[in-house]
């Protein structure tokens, strides 16, 4: 637009310099026709000596939370550079990416950090590359196109929610955790009485003490040192799913294995991806190793997993089910309220 | 489906991966002054190289620079005090307007005159005016520059533009200064926190001046042959579209002194007839100019002039009556002379071919023969050179006709000394001034002074460049252009003339040259007239001629030819007139006399003083320029505020309504794309419905974005700001896709909705 408003521009001086016999009308007109090729040559020495990148390549965020990427354009010319404008594609797996416009610059043999803000409404990972690159003239009349292709991946995780999961007296462990590595009872022990936080399994309640106090009372029961839990994945079809439902899986994971935790020292996820995997979770921090080792698999290669007998399954449907039967149906709800007792 | 998108201005939003938001870099103060202060300077440079516009420069210099310093200062390090300065400089404005308004409406009244192409002689200032307007303007410039970095460079490309328009011819440091101020603000226009705008600002006006000094060393040598090249491309357009529609401008127009190029085209316009082979050129005359203003010929109005006269002496005129007496009374007296070297009077008719009949063409010293026939008109006529009237010699009959027309030729010749010597002085001051004080006793001496100023001042052309349109064409003719054709040597002549009190009319017309005839088979001549034949000429009042040519144009690139008038004589010669009794006042008339008897005005030569005159023209239109003035510079001035204030209103109510007036866009949005328009986003279902009609917006930011608005309109708390954003930036994606899925007349109508 700017350039054809200024060779409208110039014409219509020329035109006007000419018919009133207006010197420097005419010279203003020339002058622009000039300027126009020294700002398209200008656009192009700037855009040789610019580059722009990720900070780093890999970022992490939590679902609902910001996190910042940083976008770094270094200048190794002697001219600043004003104006430069980058396409920026973000993308989940199997999603249309969307781009944004960034501008940035940097003054002469500098270098100038902005940063994007992620604020992902999914869990998965997301792919971020900057497509193109426009490095505009001071006056911002032309822009030299520049290959860029720097890439980052931002790995979006759930929040950190569990659900309350029950180790059904009445089952055992049969069925749900190793069999050889568990201590066997039905009861855990009572590790120690505190008072009830927010978020507390009802079940937990110490209803005598509290009967008697006056105030909630939990029971911290001691954990199961030996116990591992066993989850068998089926993400077939991941190459498929929608990030919503991708994101829902992942949650629904994330909440259950650090449920899982709660009762057992470790957490084992059985998924088939070309061969046997396994990924074991001690903690939470392991959970989110887990994720990100699911984010990374090719959604391609992952194929239906067949849980053993008496094992259960979670499959991207968000169905746990024990021996084909469903346990549980997870949805987006189960997020929002407080669900009750899983017993599994 | 992500959605990303930059955000420059908001801390956060809904978009999933946004910039960060960061607040603009504040440019170097002492930078952004000086940017500014060299557009103040060439805003005031430019205003005092207007023509007619005088102001205090010194004392304005002094006060742009220090309202620029102020304004600048603050408004790149405090915005509070900026607009508390702000308001303070609008109070002094306002006080001023108050307790000045005589003074100002007087300088609105003198600009006025200026910048409508009528400067005074000796322009009045307008200090006061340009101090109280220099607060409002240097306040504005800074947000202006700020706000929207480009409509500094819009504003400076049409005030480049307009300086030859305004006759501007000394502005170009002026130019040159506005031109640096566009680009440093343009270069220095650039969004972010990163540095290197001001030396990128400070690059580019050095680029800027480089290229400048470079144009200027290639168009200087060669300016007159791009001249050349536009009126060139000028001409091949204009005639191209005359091909092409077949239409073409009369070329005789009336007495509007052409403001621009004179293009010919081939187009046979009119059919001329004669019997008799002409010994010189002919002369048809179309259009006869009265009074002169502003560039303009007013038509001459003899009829009433007649009408005057036979009031005055109630003769009986006869069955012709006194218009038709008049109009054959020179070839009537020269029909009815006894002398037989006067040949019998040739014959002509005028037919039209292509110029509509919009002007009646007549021959010199002629009388109508028929009215329309084969759609045009005869004449019967003598040339010039036929003409020897001799009023003692003719037949006794004719004796009481001959005393008749003699009454007739002297009251109208004293009512033309009285009309046709006119002339809008204070208009023209430097022909005025040219004129003035020149002691001539002749008007052979008058006419060669004039003869001679057109061809030391002029040249000829047919592209002398286009004149200012607020300027006067004949001023700039004889004193900047130096160039021009007919029109403008025949005004010239004219105003002259009249300057010296010699009767003269400006006329415009055909002019046939004998070699145009061509003998036709039963021994008449036929000659078809083109644009080139189209003429413009003087002609004054002689004794024994009546009105008579005088062709003052001279052939291109030559001097002026001809016989100028029968009896012209070098002015060293014996004066002889050619027995014309002139009877001439040569001292310049001025516009209040010429309402005065014409024998006062012989005996009262013109006493006032210049300036007088000046100033009584002045008075005389003084009560209404204030006004018209300020009209029209303060009601483009409110209706532009009005806009503003309305808009910015607009933005605030917008604001403060946060997402539910995007909201309500949306739904408008719906209901013009006729896409779910018995909605009103209240329903259940509306989030589901409209996820199935756009399908690419996202449902959740959807429902989101509706939950959030409805949390707005019916919750007991607001929402949070980051929901707001978030429900503002959806419902504004989500008109997007419905605008894009709207054809362009719903897109139209949506979008002006809008706006109003």
């Amino acid at each position: 637009m700017k350039k054809i408003l200024l060779v409208l521009f110039a014409a219509a001086a020329f035109y006007l310099g000419g018919a009133y016999r207006f010197t420097p009308l005419l010279v203003f007109a020339v002058a622009i026709i000039m300027l126009l090729p020294t700002m398209f040559i200008l656009s192009r020495a700037l855009e040789k000596k610019l580059s722009v990148r990720f900070e780093r390549p890999e970022y992490s965020a939590e679902k609902g939370s910001e996190a910042a990427i940083s976008v770094i354009c270094e200048n190794g010319g002697r001219l600043p550079v004003t104006r430069c404008r980058a396409d920026i594609s973000a993308a989940y797996p199997n999603s249309k990416p969307s781009k944004i416009k960034f501008q940035i610059g940097a003054d002469a043999n500098s270098e100038q950090t902005k940063e994007l803000e992620i604020n992902a409404p999914y869990c998965g990972l997301i792919e971020l590359k900057i497509e193109k690159l426009k490095v505009c003239d001071w006056l911002n009349i032309f822009a030299a196109p520049k290959k860029c292709g720097a890439v980052c991946r931002a790995a979006i995780y759930p929040k950190e929610q569990e659900f309350d999961v029950s180790l059904a007296p009445s089952r055992g462990m049969s069925g749900f955790a190793e069999r050889p590595g568990l201590r066997g009872g039905s009861d855990t022990e009572i590790k120690s009485l505190r008072e009830y936080e927010h978020g507390d399994s009802a079940r937990l309640i110490h209803r005598n003490l509290s009967a008697r106090t006056g105030e909630l009372w939990v029971k911290e029961l001691e954990k199961q040192a030996d116990f591992i839990a066993e989850l068998y994945l089926d993400m077939s079809g991941a190459d498929k799913a929608e990030p919503r439902t991708m994101s829902l899986f992942y949650e629904v994971l994330s909440a259950l294995a650090a449920g899982l935790l709660k009762n057992a020292a470790a957490v084992r996820l059985f998924y088939k991806s070309g061969e046997d995997r396994l990924l074991t979770a001690r903690s939470r921090g392991d959970i989110r190793a887990a994720l990100f080792e699911l984010y990374k698999t090719d959604p391609k290669s992952f194929v239906a997993a067949e849980a053993p007998s008496g094992r259960l399954m979670l499959g991207l449907d968000c169905r746990l089910s024990r021996n084909g039967k469903t346990v549980k149906k997870f949805t987006a709800k189960d997020f929002d309220a407080v669900s009750g007792v899983l017993e599994i | 489906m992500i959605f990303i998108k930059h955000n420059k201005h908001e801390n956060k939003t809904e978009k999933i991966i946004t910039s960060r938001s960061e607040r603009n870099a504040r440019n170097n103060p002492l930078f952004s002054f000086l940017v500014l202060l060299c557009g103040i300077f060439g805003l005031l440079l430019y205003f005092a190289s207007i023509p007619g516009v005088y102001f205090e420069k010194a004392l304005a210099f002094a006060a742009a620079a220090v309202w620029c310093a102020a304004f600048a200062f603050l408004f790149y390090r405090n915005r509070k005090y900026f607009y508390i300065a702000s308001a303070c400089a609008a109070a002094l404005v306002l006080l001023t307007a108050v307790f000045g308004r005589g003074l100002l409406a007087a300088q609105l009244d003198y600009l006025s005159d200026a910048l409508t192409g009528a400067p005074a002689a000796e322009p009045p200032s307008v200090t006061l005016l340009v101090l109280t307007a220099l607060p409002v303007i240097t306040a504005m410039l800074p947000p202006l520059a700020a706000a929207a970095g480009n409509i500094a460079p819009i504003a400076a490309a049409l005030l480049i533009i307009a300086a030859p328009m305004l006759g501007a011819e000394k502005s170009a440091p002026a130019l040159l200064l506005i031109a640096i101020s566009a680009v440093g603000s343009l270069a220095l226009g650039a969004k972010g926190n990163y540095g290197g705008r001001e030396k990128a600002s400070a690059l580019s006006c050095a680029l800027l001046l480089v290229i400048i000094a470079v144009s200027a060393a290639f168009v200087f040598p060669s300016a007159d042959r791009l001249s050349e090249l536009t009126n060139a491309a000028e001409g091949k357009i204009f005639r191209f579209i005359a091909e092409k529609t077949g239409r073409t401008a009369d070329p005789v127009q009336g007495g509007k002194v052409s403001r621009f190029n004179n293009y010919l085209t081939d187009r046979e316009q009119l059919t001329v007839q004669i019997t008799r082979y002409p010994k010189e050129p002919i002369y048809l005359k179309g259009f006869v100019g009265g009074d002169y203003n502003k560039g303009e010929w007013d038509a001459a109005d003899d009829t009433s002039i007649l009408n005057d006269i036979q009031n005055k002496y109630q003769n009986n005129w006869g069955i012709l009556g006194i218009t038709n007496t008049y109009s054959s009374l020179f070839f009537s007296m020269n029909l009815n002379t006894i002398d037989d070297t006067i040949p019998y009077p040739a014959s002509m008719s005028v037919r039209y071919i292509s110029s509509e009949g919009k002007n009646y063409y007549v021959p010199y010293y002629s009388r109508v023969d028929t009215i329309y026939v084969y759609g045009g008109y005869r004449f019967q006529y003598y040339e010039k050179g036929d003409m020897r009237i001799n009023w003692n010699n003719v037949p006794r009959m004719y004796e009481p006709k001959r005393d008749q027309c003699l009454n007739l030729r002297a009251a109208y010749s004293a009512e033309a000394k009285e009309i046709y010597t006119r002339v809008p002085e204070n208009r023209l001051p430097r022909l005025r001034a040219l004129c003035e004080g020149k002691d001539f006793e002749s008007l052979a001496e008058i006419t060669d002074f004039i003869k001679n100023t057109l061809d030391e001042r002029t040249e000829y052309t047919q592209t002398p460049g286009w004149s200012t349109p607020g300027g006067d064409p004949v001023e700039e003719f004889l004193f900047d252009r130096g160039r021009g054709y007919c029109v403008h040597y025949a005004s010239a002549a004219a105003l002259m003339y009249r300057m010296f009190g010699v009767p003269a009319r400006y006329v415009t017309g055909y002019m046939i040259e004998p070699s145009d005839f061509e003998r036709q088979k039963y021994g008449t001549y036929n000659a078809a007239l083109k644009d080139k034949n189209a003429h413009a000429w003087v002609e004054i009042f002689l004794q024994d001629y009546g009105w008579t040519p005088v062709d003052m144009t001279p052939l291109e690139g030559g001097e002026i030819e001809g016989e100028i008038y029968p009896g012209y004589s070098e002015p060293e010669k014996t004066e002889q007139n050619g027995g014309i009794n002139l009877n001439i006042n040569l001292i310049p008339k001025n516009r209040d006399e010429s309402e005065t008897d014409i024998q006062e005005n012989t005996e009262n030569p013109a006493t006032a003083e210049p300036e007088e005159q000046i100033r009584d023209y002045s008075m005389f239109e003084r009560t209404e320029k204030p006004i018209r003035t300020a009209a029209k510079i303060i009601l483009p001035l409110a209706l532009l505020i009005a806009v503003a204030l309305l808009a910015t209103r607009k933005i605030r109510r917008k604001r403060r309504a946060g997402c539910r007036a995007e909201f309500a866009r949306l739904l408008d949005a719906l209901s013009a794309a006729d896409i779910m328009s018995e909605y009103d986003g209240t329903e259940p279902d509306f989030c589901e419905k409209l996820s199935e009609a756009l399908p690419e917006a996202d449902p959740s930011a959807l429902r989101r974005a509706v939950s959030t608005v409805m949390t707005a309109a019916y919750g007991k708390n607001p929402p949070s700001d980051d929901d707001s954003a978030f429900a503002i930036k959806t419902c504004r994606g989500a008109v997007s896709m419905i605008r894009k899925s709207m054809p362009i007349y719903k897109k139209l109508v949506f979008t002006f909705k809008n706006i109003l």
